[in-house]
This record gives structure tokens, sequence and C-alpha cells, in this order.
């Protein structure tokens, strides 16, 4: 419904098709000078120290200016209005897609506020009810709202400013057209803002979303001027006066009995970190949650530079993407966007005594059914704990994706890592012998019974069960809406999570194509997109969609055309494979300053850290023996053969385990 | 409360409006956009009066909007349109202190009260100093007594409110929005007011008629 009018907020204008087409234009031989002043753009902006105010009206200006640009441009002779808008929508997806790690959540104040926010919803949404707000019984039909909880708990997938703005939109219009049904069967009022408001902060308390104060506050500075304007504008404005009034939130702002309210808050609070933290205190998480999803790019540079090249063959294979060949820090499956990603990455470290390729299988290659059993019913609560956004939340990588890595993360993703697999093997053979034992005295039904062990194992599974429901977090909520919300929103951020990085994926292999001066460095700068074109198609593979396919193939011209050099570098690597740091390093190195000047200089002391890494990792592997899958020659995929191994030696237990999750929850999703 | 008679029904103005609408996107002189912030008690009828105000344009079989609390509407004046931009907000006490972001850059303001009940116009007083203290310099602010059809309940005399308008340098009118009553005048005036929106026409009290 609605799908084509342009008095939509939502409408289509950088619908996929739409982004494609401006990516189109870009390729086109005269519009080098756009591209170059894009990539110039954008490479000053990495370069420039963060200054959130400052940053905001710089690229305010860039797209305003750009614009205009536009209009006067020949490959804009003639364009609609329409079109010119799309154009500007496209511009401002790519450019912020691209910027993002470097403009998201800057400032530690952001990330204060993000956990003050955080804190108080997780202890909120214990005990809050619609009649703390005044919200009418007859519009407490709490389900409901689980669908516009949804909707916000999008909002960390996306990069571009509007693709998060749209998941605030989608919230809004969820709550309204349910207030409205209600006030229709009940014969009242059309709902105004006196309804509306209560039901919105009630929803935001409930879903807390990540980081929503430096989201809130990404979009107030890079969604263009221009475009937060009218009706998007009054719902963001919304939004934003919601997680105010949370922020600054006491017991009378609320119906509530002040005394009741301390000790509801008080008894909420100490309950969170059982929840929440699991390991990690609240404010760590919390705090790095951005961060994280940020990530500076430097690091991002120098990580492609070896791979680059991988990246947007990468794109180029979705079918196979998830085959282990995924670039960096393992997005072999990261692709999926889960737990494979979480995971491997981290390189297990020597001190460790559980191998993690073991530790990980052997537990659910021995055990049979119980085990099995167990985890496909943790996974419908995983399922469950996924969509309410309960698990981005606890597990702050779980929806990261490769590109949004960076070094600085290593060392908190290895630790959380090292936590996990202890944990889980604990469990794991906990559960085992005990049921060995029950086996042994009743049988089977040993699993059945509860205690905490059980449960423990649950969510142990359930991480990895979460991969699944990572990957397609945003499948269910598509779906869910598709006869209700998000009519409007064909193919648009609603549909999945990965579309716009793909896009910019694409972007990359076609700028690239044009051999622009910069594109180059950029492509390769910019593993992240594809990567996340990879993860869309392993992960999310009923999202694929036909752009996709388009993405592909532009990335494979590129890289076979472009790679030669590569490709040996790329050998060279392999064969000097984990103990020749030195020549590793060096080879990342001249990758750097070969492809791009700009980002040569981080890229070194980067280059030699990854090295380490490597090499560490390789020298396990070698240990273990576990060299599985990834010995591939170097042929023309082969480039990327030593990543492919070292993700998938390292990751193979894990990934196995994960991946019998995945059929788990299958199962489940199917079931239901 | 108190609107349920002009739940808008009918559907016919739509295209025409909207195709009015769009025109008005591209910022010119003639062809205006303006925000107007809606501030009163819950209560007092504010979104019926913009519902009043904007009828066949909210249909609760269209979709497209994303909700009722923000609604628009253009407005022929002479040559040029207006197109109003309107932001309801929740009147609820414990809201107040949002309001600053939603009148922020706001050319004008719909401050209403409902006649029949005096502490809504405490508020109402409210939110005017407010306006004045923390609004746009040149706001337009329209105080408005609603509910004129409820007049055997009427609480609060119109002297006392024109007297405190004009002295607040605003207009006041009353309306009805169930029986839409003086809704066109109501906006109409808010556009005539305007900077810059009429030429030259429309006196301080004369509503322009349509």
């Amino acid at each position: 419904m609605a799908s084509g009018d342009k008095q939509d907020p939502f409408s289509a204008a950088t619908a996929q098709l739409t982004f494609h087409n401006f990516l189109e234009k870009m390729r086109h031989p005269s519009a080098v000078d756009l591209v170059r002043a894009i990539k110039g753009f954008i490479v000053s902006f990495q370069a420039s120290a963060p200054d959130p105010d400052k940053d905001s009206a710089a690229v305010q200006q860039f797209l305003a200016q750009t614009e205009a640009t536009f209009r006067a441009h020949p490959l804009w002779a003639g364009a609609t209005e329409e079109e010119l808008e799309s154009a500007g929508e496209g511009l401002e997806k790519y450019l912020l897609t691209k910027v993002f790690a470097r403009a998201f959540g800057p400032i530690p104040a952001d990330a204060a506020t993000d956990r003050l926010l955080a804190e108080r919803m997780a202890a909120l949404q214990q005990f809050l009810r619609p009649e703390h707000l005044d919200i009418p019984a007859s519009f407490g039909n709490e389900p409901s709202w689980l669908l516009a909880q949804k909707e916000l708990g999008k909002l960390g997938a996306y990069k571009a400013p509007r693709d998060k703005l749209v998941c605030i939109l989608n919230c809004c219009r969820v709550i309204n057209n349910l207030l409205l049904n209600m006030a229709m069967a009940a014969q009242g009022d059309p709902p105004g803002a006196d309804d509306f408001l209560p039901v919105l902060i009630y929803v935001v308390i409930k879903a807390n979303p990540p980081a929503l104060h430096s989201n809130l506050q990404f979009i107030q500075r890079y969604r263009a001027a221009s475009r937060l304007v009218a009706e998007s504008a009054y719902f963001f404005t919304n939004a934003v006066s919601a997680a105010a009034f949370i922020e600054h939130l006491n017991p009378s702002s609320l119906s509530i009995d002040p005394a009741e309210f301390e000790s509801k808050m008080q008894q909420a609070l100490a309950q969170i970190p059982p929840n929440i933290s699991d390991g990690t205190p609240p404010q760590a998480r919390k705090a790095s949650t951005p961060p994280g999803k940020a990530g500076d790019l430097p690091p991002r540079h120098n990580r492609s530079h070896s791979e680059g090249d991988t990246s947007p063959r990468i794109a180029t294979q979705p079918g196979m993407s998830n085959s282990g060949s995924s670039p960096m820090l393992v997005t072999a499956d990261a692709a999926a966007g889960g737990l494979a990603a979480r995971a491997p990455a981290p390189p297990p470290s020597p001190g460790l005594t559980v191998s993690p390729a073991d530790s990980a299988s052997a537990p659910l290659t021995q055990p049979g059914d119980s085990l099995a059993q167990l985890e496909a019913r943790g996974a419908a609560a995983v399922v469950s704990a996924a969509e309410s956004g309960q698990l981005a939340r606890d597990y702050r990588f779980l929806y990261t994706s490769v590109g949004d890595l960076r070094v600085g993360d290593v060392d908190a993703l290895l630790t959380e890592y090292k936590e996990l697999v202890l944990k889980y093997e604990a469990l794991a053979r906990g559960l085992q012998e005990r049921n060995a034992g029950l086996a042994r005295q009743l049988g089977v039904t040993a699993a059945e019974s509860g205690g905490p062990g059980q449960s423990e194992s649950e969510s142990g599974a359930g991480k990895g069960d979460s991969l699944k429901t990572a990957a397609t977090g945003n499948g269910p909520a598509g779906g869910f809406n598709e006869g209700k919300a998000l009519e409007a929103v064909d193919g648009m951020p609603g549909g999945n999570g990965t579309g716009a990085d793909e896009s910019s994926g694409d972007k990359e292999a076609t700028l690239a194509q044009e051999g622009t001066g910069l594109a180059r460095g950029e492509v390769q700068g910019e593993a992240s997109a594809p990567q996340e074109a990879g993860s869309h198609a392993g992960g999310a593979g009923q999202a694929g969609s036909q752009p996709e396919a388009g993405v592909a193939k532009s990335g494979e011209e590129k890289s076979e055309s472009e790679t030669a050099e590569q490709h040996n570098h790329r050998s060279e690597v392999h064969r000097g494979q984990g103990h020749d740091m030195d020549r590793e390093e060096k080879s990342e190195a001249q990758g750097s300053r070969a492809d791009s000047e700009p980002f040569a200089e981080a890229g070194d002391g980067e280059a030699s850290r990854r090295a380490e890494i490597e090499s560490d990792r390789q020298a396990r592997r070698k240990a273990e023996g576990q060299e599985s899958g990834g010995g591939q020659p170097s042929d023309d995929m082969g480039e990327h053969a030593p990543e492919a191994a070292r993700s998938t030696g390292v990751s193979a237990g894990l990934v196995t385990s994960s991946d019998e999750s995945l059929a788990a929850v299958k199962g489940v999703d199917e079931q239901s | 409360m108190g609107c349920s008679t002009s739940k808008p029904v009918t559907q016919q103005q739509q295209g025409g409006l909207q195709s009015l609408g769009r025109e008005a996107e591209s910022l010119d002189l003639k062809n205006r956009r303006v925000k107007l912030v809606l501030l009163g008690d819950s209560g007092v009828g504010k979104s019926c009066i913009v519902l009043r105000f904007v009828k066949g344009q909210f249909d609760p079989n269209n979709k497209v909007t994303v909700g009722a609390s923000f609604l628009s509407q253009t407005l022929k004046l002479g040559e040029s349109t207006i197109k109003f931009e309107i932001w309801d907000t929740a009147g609820q006490e414990r809201y107040a202190s949002l309001a600053p972001l939603y009148y922020r850059g706001a050319s004008a303001a719909i401050v209403a009260y409902d006649i029949t009940a005096p502490e809504s116009f405490q508020k109402a007083q409210y939110w005017v100093k407010e306006l004045q203290k923390h609004g746009s310099p040149n706001i337009v602010i329209a105080l408005v007594g609603n509910k004129a059809d409820l007049a055997d309940k009427r609480a609060l005399q119109r002297e006392e409110a024109e007297t405190y308008a004009e002295s607040n340098g605003m207009f006041y009118i009353e309306t009805s929005a169930k029986t839409a009553d003086n809704i066109q005048e109501l906006f109409q005036s808010i556009a005539s007011k305007l900077p810059g929106g009429s030429s030259g026409s429309a006196g301080k009290q004369t509503p322009q008629p349509r």
C-alpha cells in the first residue's frame, strides 16, 4: 500500500534500486569529477579530528553543495526533481556509510548518555506498565507494541542516517496505526500527540535500542537538513523527546507512588547486572558499543589493504561467501553477523588450555539428542531475545560486521571470546556428564529436567543460535510488518539490515572500476562494505536481491582486472604463512602505501599488529593440526586463502556448532 | 475529547490537497511551508481543531501519513499558498518540559484551551509565556478558546481572553472543532499574520473570508 506515494515520508527515494541508479551515475565517465570530489571529501573528513558540530556542518555543507552540483551537471540534464532527489539521497547514504565509523558517536558525552539511557531503560522495562504513563487501558494491547519495539531495535543495524530515521518512522507508524485502530474500534477520537507520545515512550523503554542517544545525534547531525523536515522531523523530534523524557525521568514523571518507584527502581537496577552484563559490566559494554559499531576507519583501512581485493570478490560470490573465505577478522560467517563473527574473530590465545575448535565441536557431536533438544528449545528463547533486541545489548559484537571492528576491539573480543568458550565448555561438558549419568538411570528424558545446568546451557547454546537470529533478525520483522506498517518501505531498510551497506559495497566496486585516482585505495579501505554484502548473502540468504547480483558482478570485474599485483602479494603472504612476520608485515605495508597514501601511515603499525595476530593464529593452528578448509592454493580465489584458512581453522568448531544451531533455529522458525 | 463528531470521513479533497502540497515543497515566497505548533492542556481538543482544518486529508484508510499527530494542510492566500505543517504536542503536564523541542523553529503557534475549563486557560497562559521566552522571535501566536459550542458550560468569558491576548500581542479566536466554527478563519488569520504572508491584506482581528 502506498508504495509509490511521494507524500510518504518513507517513500522509496533511496530504495535499493534508486541507490543503485545513483551508483550507476557515478560510474559514468563524466562523473569522474564528482567521484573525485566525494572521495576527496571523505578522505579529508576521515583525516580531521572528530568534532561533532564541525563534522555535522561540514557534511551538511558538502551534501548541499554537491546536490547543487548535481543539478547543474550534464549527467542530470533534464532530470526530474525526483531523480535529483534520489541522487541526493544516494549521495547522503553513500557518504555517511563511508564515514560512519568516524562520524558515529565520536564523543564520550554521547556514549555516557547512551549508557545512562540504556541502564534506565533496562531497569524501567522491568516494572513499567502502561498505566504509569497514563496510557489508557484500551491502549494496553501490549503485544502489539512489540512490533513497534522491533522496528526501533533495528536502529543500530544501519549506517545511513535515512535508514536509521526510517526505523524510527516505522516504529511511530506502527504505533499510530495501532492507536488509530483502537480509536476506531472504540469509536473514540482520532489519536493525537496526547495519546501518541506516552506510547512511544513506553515502546522506547521496552525496546531499549542500543546507543539510542548516539543514534539520534547521528541522524540529527548527518541527515541532510533539507530532508529532515515535515513529518520526518516531527516524528524524529518525538523520538528525541522520548529519549529526553527517559533521561530526566523521576518519580514525578510517572503516575506511580514515589516510594514505590524508588524501591522498584533499586530492585530493577540490582537485577540488571545478571541480565545485561553477564561478565562485562554494563557500562563497559554499553560504552564500547558505539565505538564498536563505529570503529575507526583507519584500522579498517589497513586491515583491508592486504585483503583489499578480496572484498569485492567476496561480494561476487554471494552464494559461497560463507564458505569461510571471508576476509579478515573472520567474517566467514560474520557473514551471518552472529556468533561466528564473534567467536572466531579473536585469535585464540596460546594461554588457553581449551582448543576452541575442539571444545566447540566435541560436546555437540557427542552428546546426541539431548543437547540438540536443549539447543532447539533455547533457540526459541534466543529468537525472542534477538527480537526484543536483548541479544544485541548483551553481546555487543553480535551484530557487528567486520568492517566495524576496530583493532582496539580485538582485546575485548578476545576476552569475551575466551569467557564464552570457557563458559560454554564448562556448561556443555557439565551437562554432558550429567546427561550421561542420568541417561544411565533414566534414559533420554534427562535433558528435559530443569535445573540451573540446563538453563545455563540453553543460554550457551543460545549464543550459537543467535547466529541465525542475528543474521535474519530483520527478516521476521519485515515479514511481520508486511501486512501492517511497512508496506511503503518495500526494499527499504525495514526489509533487511544489510541492504544499505551492501549497496555501498557495490559502490566501492563501481568506483574502483572507474579507475578514478582515489577509487582503488578506497575500495580496499572499505572492506566493510563487501563483507556486509557477503554477510548479507551468507547469513540472510532469503533477503537476496537482484541488486546484489549486480554488485557481485561489478565487484568481480574489478577485482579481476586490477589484482594481479595483489594476487602475487597475496600468494606471498600465503606462502609465508604464519612465520614470516616480517615479510607479511612488509607486504602489508607495501599494500598500504601503494594503495592509498592517506591511510598508509596508520597502515604500518596496524599491519604489524595484524601480522602478529596472524602468525599467532597460524602457529596455533599448526599446533592443533586444525588446518581445515582453507588450504586452497593461490588460485583466483586463493588470494584470500590465508584468511580463509585462518578463519575456518580457528573457527571450525564453532562454526560447525553454529551451523547446528542454525539448523535448530531454522526448525524453530519453521515450527512457529 | 469532544471532537468525535468531527472525525474525518470525507476523502474528496484529498487529491487536490496533496498535489497542492507537493508543489509547495519548493520553497519560495509564493509557496511557503510554515511550521505551526499546537500547545494546550490535554483534553482541550487540540488535535480536533487540526483534524477539522485538515479534514479530508486525514483519512483513516490512508496510511500514507505516519500518524494524526502531524498533519499538513495547504491554504490558498491570494496568489500564494501556505502549507501548514502542524505539530501536535502532548498536553499532559509531565511532558511540558519537552515542548521546546517541538516549538523550536516554529513560525506559528496555536495555544488552545477549553472555554469550559478554567485550569486549561491557566495552562494556556503558561504556554504563551514559554513561547514568548523561548519561541522564535516573530512567532505568530493564536490564542484559541475551543469548545465554543458548549456555551452553556462556559466558564471563561470571552472578554477576559481577549484582553489577555491583546496585551500579549496575540490574536484571540473562539472555535468549535465540533461544529467547525471559525476553524478556517483561525488558520486564515494565522496565515495573514505571518511575516510576508499576506500581500497586505488582513487586519488584526479580522479573519479572512474564504
